[in-house]
């Protein structure tokens, strides 16, 4: 659990993006109370939102206790390692096709999960892109990129 | 009525129809065994891949999934002390102490059976209740329809278990979120800073995936904790006793009026019943204090309300088009997929797909005491897959969904987006059920709000003086005079609890 301290922090950010929001939706048109336009509904919503997230920045008391802090950075670590093998994974997708970036992902995937062995992980992923492969895109017409590897 | 009923019977026996119905009940009973799977992210999974149905055997295999992940989510409780589901948390107290005087399947069977008596007369309610709210709905215009989704968020908001502060912020950043796109009534793009995917606004489905799928896989892998393992239980003794079976009965009809009434309200109505049903079983029982000892009484109950819960809840989405609920609010988007809006006009327009609906779901019901039953260890054996597997196969599944609304790579960048943001929500204890609500009815919101407006030419009598409308704001206000008071009677009452 992340600390009282963090809460804060995060409902802060939360009623400084609400604020953006409020702004941005200016540049829209707010219109009238008889008339309102597109900006209007918005407007309203981020309002709501700042001052709901003000409310809970004040009444979320930064409490004293120790947190536990699971996991710590290793754990943070593979997070991050995750969402940036994940984002490549989306990049290369359509180029390299569905069966290839895929199978290398899962193999990345089982790693970074704690499997060990690299025959096992090997296998399995290529029997799920396969199965995947053929459940989604000859049973259910999915059209996922075929990339280099064309068929 | 029953005309109706017959001939949703006739329509639901065909093959494609009942394959969905059982795919559905299937799928929905292996996640709800499956504990951090639910089945809000597998109906959002399986939306993209509806497409190849038609669009009655769609929404039957998404009911399927919903009420479906109600059975399974016992199983794992009785079993394992860990609840599948969270509307089956309460199901622990009673069932594992069961399962550990070894009669868990007795605790199993009290559960399935409980789940099927819910079910079944849940749906006779469903069937009057649906069909008379379209009828009042009728006379609903736009303001009526803003004062009626008004009330769903100040109900939402209180009912969430959370804090309501916290509750209201979730629904309002999922309103914003909703506003994301082009304006329906001007056509004016909005927040979409230059990028031709968002002109469309956000999918649900990456939204989905993310706030539950992926947010749920960076959980583990901050901790990489494993599922304890599961003990072997034997399932000779799978049936209860005369006795037992006696005692199930009274439990399973309280539980099934209290969870279908409170699954008419917005909420997560399923958690919220099956703890009001525990309640009301240790405020009957003679031996109240044997309650969490293993009380077959204390399976039964629950179980049934939050299957009744999950039946009520399709009221409000039938009779309405409002959903109340993530999982309703993911069927509702299952009806829009196939171009079929619900709403007041549905089952007047629709009386076919209505009954088949229903049909279906007493069918789904027989299925779901089928699989759950004799195959209990089947399913209870899929907990024997490591998180470590498990997790790499929903990332897989996720990112096929993603991609598969649009064919495009943009489904799997939001998907990481909220698979982030929906872990950062877990990490301030905020629950993101309500933003999926809060999205769904934004756009509605919207509408109804500005027409209303422009109706009344920005005066805000009429919403006060229509009598529907006006009723229901009404309880929108004293609901919220009722929640300053309740919070302020707990603050002047706090420091004497904290004496003892």
């Amino acid at each position: 659990m992340l600390g009282k301290q963090k809460e804060r922090i995060f409902f802060a950010v939360i009623a400084v993006i609400a604020l953006l929001f409020m702004i941005i939706s200016f540049s829209y048109e707010i219109g009238t109370i008889g008339s309102p336009q597109g900006g209007f509904f918005p407007f309203v919503a981020s309002i709501i939102i700042f001052i709901l997230s003000l409310y809970l920045f004040i009444s979320t008391k930064p409490a004293t206790e120790q947190t536990s802090q699971t996991g710590g950075m290793t754990g943070l670590k593979r997070i991050c390692l995750f969402i940036i093998v994940t984002l490549i994974y989306a990049v290369f997708l359509e180029r390299l096709g569905f069966l290839l970036s895929t199978f290398i992902y899962m193999i990345f995937l089982l790693k970074v999960m704690g499997q060990p062995g690299w025959r096992f992980a090997v296998l399995f992923s290529l029997i799920s892109v396969i199965f995947c492969w053929v459940c989604f895109q000859k049973w259910l017409g999915v059209p996922l990129p075929t990339g280099i590897i064309s068929f | 009525m029953f005309e109706g009923l017959f001939e949703g019977f006739q329509n639901v026996m065909t093959l494609n129809n009942l394959l969905a119905c059982f795919i559905g009940c299937f799928v929905g009973t292996l996640v709800g065994v499956l504990p951090g799977l639910g089945p809000v992210p597998t109906m959002g999974l399986l939306l993209p891949f509806t497409f190849v149905l038609d669009p009655t055997g769609a929404i039957i295999m998404l009911a399927g999934i919903f009420y479906g992940a109600m059975y399974g989510g016992s199983t794992t409780s009785i079993l394992l002390n860990l609840p599948g589901e969270a509307a089956s948390v309460v199901t622990c107290l009673d069932g594992h102490e069961m399962a550990k005087k070894g009669r868990a399947g007795a605790a199993l069977a009290a559960s399935a059976i409980g789940s099927w008596i819910a079910g079944t007369l849940g749906l006779v309610g469903l069937m009057f209740f649906a069909v008379a709210l379209s009828k009042v709905a009728l006379l609903f215009g736009p303001i009526e329809c803003f004062a009626i989704t008004v009330l769903g968020i100040f109900l939402l908001g209180n009912l969430s278990g959370n804090k309501p502060s916290r509750s209201f912020l979730m629904v309002f950043i999922g309103i914003l979120f909703g506003c994301i796109g082009t304006d329906k009534i001007s056509g004016m793009s909005r927040f979409t800073f230059g990028s031709v995917d968002l002109i469309g606004g956000i999918d649900l489905v990456p939204m989905i995936m993310g706030l539950f799928g992926i947010a749920d896989v960076l959980m583990f892998l901050e901790n990489r904790e494993e599922n304890p393992s599961l003990a072997s239980v034997k399932f000779r003794d799978l049936y209860p006793k005369k006795e037992e079976l006696k005692r199930i009965i009274k439990p399973s009809l309280r539980g099934t009026v209290v969870g279908f009434l409170i699954g008419l309200l917005p909420g997560p109505a399923a958690v919220i019943s099956s703890f009001a049903s525990y309640k009301l079983e240790k405020k009957v029982s003679k031996n109240p204090e044997a309650f969490g000892t293993g009380v077959i009484e204390g399976v039964a109950g629950p179980e049934s309300a939050n299957n009744g819960a999950a039946v009520g809840s399709m009221v409000p989405l039938l009779g309405l088009g409002i959903p109340f609920a993530p999982a309703t609010a993911v069927l509702l988007s299952g009806f829009m997929i196939h171009g079929i809006t619900p709403g007041p006009l549905f089952i007047r327009d629709n009386p076919l797909m209505f009954w088949t609906i229903i049909a279906s779901m007493y069918i789904g019901n027989v299925i779901l005491v089928l699989l759950n039953l004799p195959l209990v260890g089947v399913f209870a054996s899929v907990l024997r897959i490591k998180a470590r597997i498990l997790m790499p196969i929903i990332v897989l599944v996720c990112l096929i969904g993603a991609y598969g609304v649009n064919n495009s790579v943009f489904g799997i960048f939001a998907m990481v987006f909220f698979g982030l943001v929906g872990y950062l929500f877990k990490k301030v204890n905020l629950d993101p059920s309500p933003l999926i609500v809060g999205f769904i009815l934004g756009p509605m919101i919207e509408i109804y709000a500005r027409q209303s407006l422009v109706l009344t030419d920005g005066s805000f009598l009429p919403f006060i003086t229509k009598p529907i409308s006006g009723s229901l704001f009404l309880i929108a206000l004293l609901l919220s005079v009722f929640t300053i008071v309740r919070s302020i009677i707990k603050k002047r009452n706090m420091p004497c609890d904290k004496k003892y």
